[in-house]
């Protein structure tokens, strides 16, 4: 937080480095882990109503923690067993923003860089107000609505929590073709 | 006929697995990436590009049906075939 006062957002993208299999192709190697290269974090400040210095400030927000849980008694007559699952650990953002924002247009912008980033896991989003905090957390949903009344934006911005360690996705292998009758 | 062969998984591993199906992804050379499930029940299929192909159906190996073939070998490998176009 700015001062402590002021909420932050936190854009911080990493790059997997690449897999060593085809430069080391001979050489045996027992494990990989994966290789992550950290790029300096993105901080985004967000204001608070009373303040018109900076154009992003936050109406509301919540957090939501949702498990499902499936009890099953037992027919001997013991205590039941208890099966949880974790469904959702997000917060959720509501926020208004000036058209001419410069925030705007940069959480608009890392939006955009995170979106191509979502399947590599290569990116993590860490918020905090307060008591609301998300840590390494990755985006579930951003919207924007513009209405031509006013120059204020409407932007809702959902997180949910990551995964701690992001995995590399396996390459897709390669197969060369045998031409013929029959593979021989 | 000639085919563009792609070895795609050993059967006798795949069996090993006791799973009732398993995809397999690969960038085939000249075709693209492409996914090959294989189905193992009564007997054992690989379903490429909307066609199932059936190991040693009706006593043929290679089983060819629309273009498409499924071969295996002494070694228990399967292999996806890819009609060669005539180029007459």
């Amino acid at each position: 937080m700015l001062d402590g006062q002021n909420p932050i957002i936190i854009f911080q993208f990493k790059k997997l480095g690449p897999s060593l299999g085809p430069t080391i192709a001979k050489i045996p190697l027992l494990s990989q882990a994966a290789d992550l290269i950290a790029m300096p974090p993105i901080p985004i400040y967000f204001g608070v109503k009373a303040q018109s210095v900076i154009g992003l400030y936050i109406d509301s927000e919540n957090k939501n923690v949702d498990i499902q849980t499936n009890t099953e008694t037992m027919t001997d007559g013991t205590p039941p067993a208890v099966a949880q699952k974790g469904i959702a650990n997000s917060v959720s953002i509501n926020l208004f923003g000036k058209k001419n924002s410069v925030q705007l247009a940069l959480l608009t912008a890392m939006i955009d860089q995170v979106f191509d980033k979502v399947t590599s896991q290569e990116y993590a989003i860490s918020y905090l107000n307060g008591p609301i905090t998300i840590f390494g957390g990755v985006l579930h949903s951003y919207s924007v609505d513009q209405n031509a009344n006013n120059d204020l934006v409407n932007i809702k911005i959902e997180l949910s929590k990551g995964e701690k360690q992001p995995t590399k996705q396996p390459e897709v292998p390669g197969v060369t073709p045998i031409t013929g009758a029959l593979p021989l | 006929m000639i085919f563009d062969w792609f070895k795609i998984f050993n059967l006798a591993s795949f069996l090993a697995t006791g799973l009732v199906s398993r995809t397999y992804t690969y960038d085939l050379e000249g075709v693209g990436i492409k996914t090959v499930m294989a189905t193992s029940g009564n007997t054992t299929s690989i379903t490429y590009d909307d066609a199932m192909l059936s190991i040693n159906m009706n006593a043929k190996n290679p089983f060819i049906f629309e273009g498409k073939a499924v071969y295996l070998d002494e070694n228990d490998d399967v292999w996806l075939g890819i009609l060669v176009p005539d180029e007459n």
